[in-house]
């Protein structure tokens, strides 16, 4: 498989976003990061993607009007039918409840508690090495 | 007729006497008298004597039961030949010819218009050997019994011995029947009457046959106006067809129905009652011949159901918006810390060493206050999470803990120049993360409700009061007023001025709810302009002094 060539974070929190941005920068990926604030954004920029570059989404869970269920939910098909283009939930929850939630989505690759780390990155997508 | 007069009342007098009689001889008066003539008809044909006659004595007076060729009015009873006859209760008394027995010769009945000559009597004894009167044979001429007569006629009078012992029995029996149904009688009408329960029986024509005091209070009607008249003239044509006669009818066929109803009762106003029909009397196989109807007033039950109904409910959904509110309000909490720690992360990772020594120190202050604030942040949302939340028990010195919280605040003291005092204190068995919150809080408190002239004081102290341990925080603040003292450990009135008193919405509560994680309380001393003493109160903490919790 390809390496990683875009990384596409969606959370409300500016700050989150602003900090793993800086994490997944300093292990050295020298790809695509692309930042959206909202679920819809998100939704309305993959509408138009070619979805061609091997992808990784962290979706935050707990946003206004359109969670990260919601968004997951919708995108669902995509997910299962596009090789190259991963999602995984990074939240500040750590509840059963949620946990249990996103499993329950077909496609969803997996759920991270906050804050994304380098081990994480490093592991999953062998970057930094 | 005087004469006749005079016996009957002399009679009447008798029966009165003898139903004191100490041998029992009530019976004396219920006689089998077709049974006793018959006796006097066989003594007369046997003896071949124109006149029979049975008499009884009690100790007092005699008087006669059978009489045949004599009309009893005519006799005296008075001084009657029985009276000699029972003398010797064992055999037959004869008097052959009156006229020359000097008991006799002058007696009314030899002397009078009866002429009376001759005289037989068998004694009539019970076989208690008890002599009530006699058998008796007289005749107008003078004559003898022979021996076979004699014989007959003491037959004849064991005859009515057992005759007159038979009826005894019988009266007595039914008697004591009539004593016992009438005392039944009573202890059911008294207990009726006194039930709270509206008790009722309706036969099988829906008439009511009874029913008791309560009934007709509720139903404010005298007994005549219930008993004897139909179900459906008290109850109207239409509470009768749609739940009492449907009601009755099952239990008529054996069943027991009961429900319950809200019935307006002109007595009583609408009640909530509980109605049992009760077939009466019906075995397996034979037909019910009425229904007890017992109506329970249960309104007063009811309501206190309903409301303790409605309270339960307040409180779960209370209790539901409290853990939904603290579990909001720690991850609204956990964003603004999260941040802080993963740019303190990267200022600790890059920029630390760049950094003068001293600015090294306040960032790894910053750093360990925020790591500690993301676990108790962790923990507090652990407990409303689960419901259930036992704690982990450890050996907390409160003197480090004390000393933790002096460093937490140590800006906030600096900031409005107080002074805190920790006293000496004990180790004991508790949860240091859980304790620290609690002492932080009331420390912080003790800061922000500060006197504004003067220079703040807090005191962190304790009292060990057996296994109790009391921590206490005591300040020179404003203290509180004495009606508002119980509302500062109110979560929700402190929720709904949130935006007024900033920052201090849960603080009390969650000391509160600390408190009692620990089986403990959180109370509170308070005086306006003079200050306040929060106590926290740890029951069975004391921690052994040894160090080894299993000692």
């Amino acid at each position: 498989m390809n390496p990683l060539e875009r990384i596409i974070l969606v959370d409300d929190n500016d700050l989150d976003n602003v900090f793993h941005e800086i994490i997944i920068r300093k292990t050295g990926f020298k790809g695509e990061v692309r930042v959206f604030e909202s679920g819809t954004d998100f939704l309305a920029f993959l509408k138009q993607d070619a979805l061609n570059l091997r992808t990784c989404v962290f979706l935050d869970i707990n946003m206004p009007l359109l969670s990260g269920f919601d968004v997951a939910r919708s995108i669902s098909p995509v997910l299962q039918n596009t090789p190259g283009f991963e999602l995984h939930f990074l939240t500040s929850s750590g509840s059963t409840q949620d946990k249990q939630m996103a499993g329950s989505i077909p496609g969803v690759s997996g759920y991270l508690v906050k804050p994304l780390t380098r081990e994480f990155l490093v592991e999953r997508f062998q970057l930094g090495t | 007729m005087k004469e006749t007069f005079h016996t009957a009342k002399g009679f009447v007098a008798n029966k009165n006497r003898r139903s004191k009689h100490p041998q029992g001889m009530g019976f004396l008066d219920a006689l089998p008298d077709a049974a006793l003539d018959s006796v006097t008809e066989l003594a007369c044909s046997i003896c071949e004597t124109p006149i029979a006659v049975i008499a009884l004595v009690d100790q007092d007076r005699q008087w006669f039961k059978s009489a045949r060729g004599l009309d009893i009015g005519q006799m005296d009873p008075e001084r009657s030949f029985c009276a000699h006859a029972i003398l010797e209760p064992t055999q037959v008394m004869e008097v052959q010819d009156a006229t020359t027995d000097v008991r006799f010769a002058a007696h009314p009945m030899v002397t009078g218009g009866a002429n009376i000559r001759f005289y037989a009597g068998a004694p009539i004894v019970t076989s208690e050997g008890v002599a009530l009167g006699a058998v008796c044979v007289l005749d107008r001429v003078a004559r003898r019994l022979s021996g076979g007569q004699r014989r007959s006629l003491e037959n004849l009078a064991s005859l009515a011995a057992r005759l007159l012992e038979h009826a005894e029995s019988m009266r007595a029996r039914s008697q004591a029947r009539f004593v016992q149904w009438e005392q039944e009688e009573e202890f059911l009408q008294a207990v009726s009457s006194a039930a709270l329960d509206l008790t009722s029986y309706v036969d099988r024509t829906y008439t009511y046959r009874f029913a008791n005091d309560a009934y007709l209070k509720y139903w404010e009607r005298r007994r005549e106006e219930i008993v004897g008249k139909s179900v459906v003239s008290l109850l109207g044509e239409d509470m009768f067809q749609k739940a009492a006669k449907p009601a009755l009818d099952r239990a008529f066929e054996g069943q027991v129905v009961s429900y319950e109803s809200v019935v307006n009762f002109p007595g009583k106003g609408a009640r909530h009652v509980k109605i049992t029909y009760l077939p009466s009397g019906a075995r397996v196989g034979a037909p019910c011949k009425g229904v007890v109807v017992r109506v329970q007033d249960i309104h007063e039950l009811k309501s206190h159901e309903l409301e303790l109904e409605k309270t339960v409910q307040l409180l779960e959904r209370k209790t539901i918006e409290q853990q939904r509110f603290i579990h909001i309000v720690s991850h609204d909490l956990r964003e603004p810390l999260n941040s802080i720690n993963n740019f303190t992360s990267l200022l600790v990772q890059d920029h630390r060493e760049s950094l003068p020594r001293e600015a090294q120190r306040y960032l790894d202050y910053v750093s360990a206050g925020g790591a500690r604030m993301t676990r108790l942040l962790n923990d507090l949302i652990r407990f409303t999470e689960l419901e259930n939340y036992t704690l982990d028990l450890e050996a907390v010195d409160l003197n480090l803990l004390a000393a933790q919280v002096r460093d937490d605040l140590l800006s906030a003291t600096l900031d409005v120049g107080a002074q805190l005092h920790i006293d000496e204190m004990p180790v004991v068995q508790g949860n240091a993360s859980f304790l620290r919150i609690a002492l932080q809080n009331l420390v912080s408190n003790a800061l922000k409700f500060r006197h504004p002239s003067i220079t703040p004081m807090v005191r962190v102290s304790s009292i060990t009061e057996g296994s109790d341990v009391v921590l206490q925080v005591e300040d020179n603040g404003i203290g509180i007023s004495d009606e508002h003292q119980a509302e500062v450990f109110d979560a929700f009135r402190r929720l709904h001025n949130r935006r007024t008193y900033e920052g201090t919405g849960l603080g009390l509560a969650i000391c509160k709810r600390i408190a009692q994680m620990h089986g403990g309380w959180l109370s509170v001393k308070s005086e306006p302009g003079v200050g306040s003493c929060f106590s926290l109160h740890l029951p069975s903490c004391v921690s052994t002094p040894s160090g080894d919790p299993l000692a």
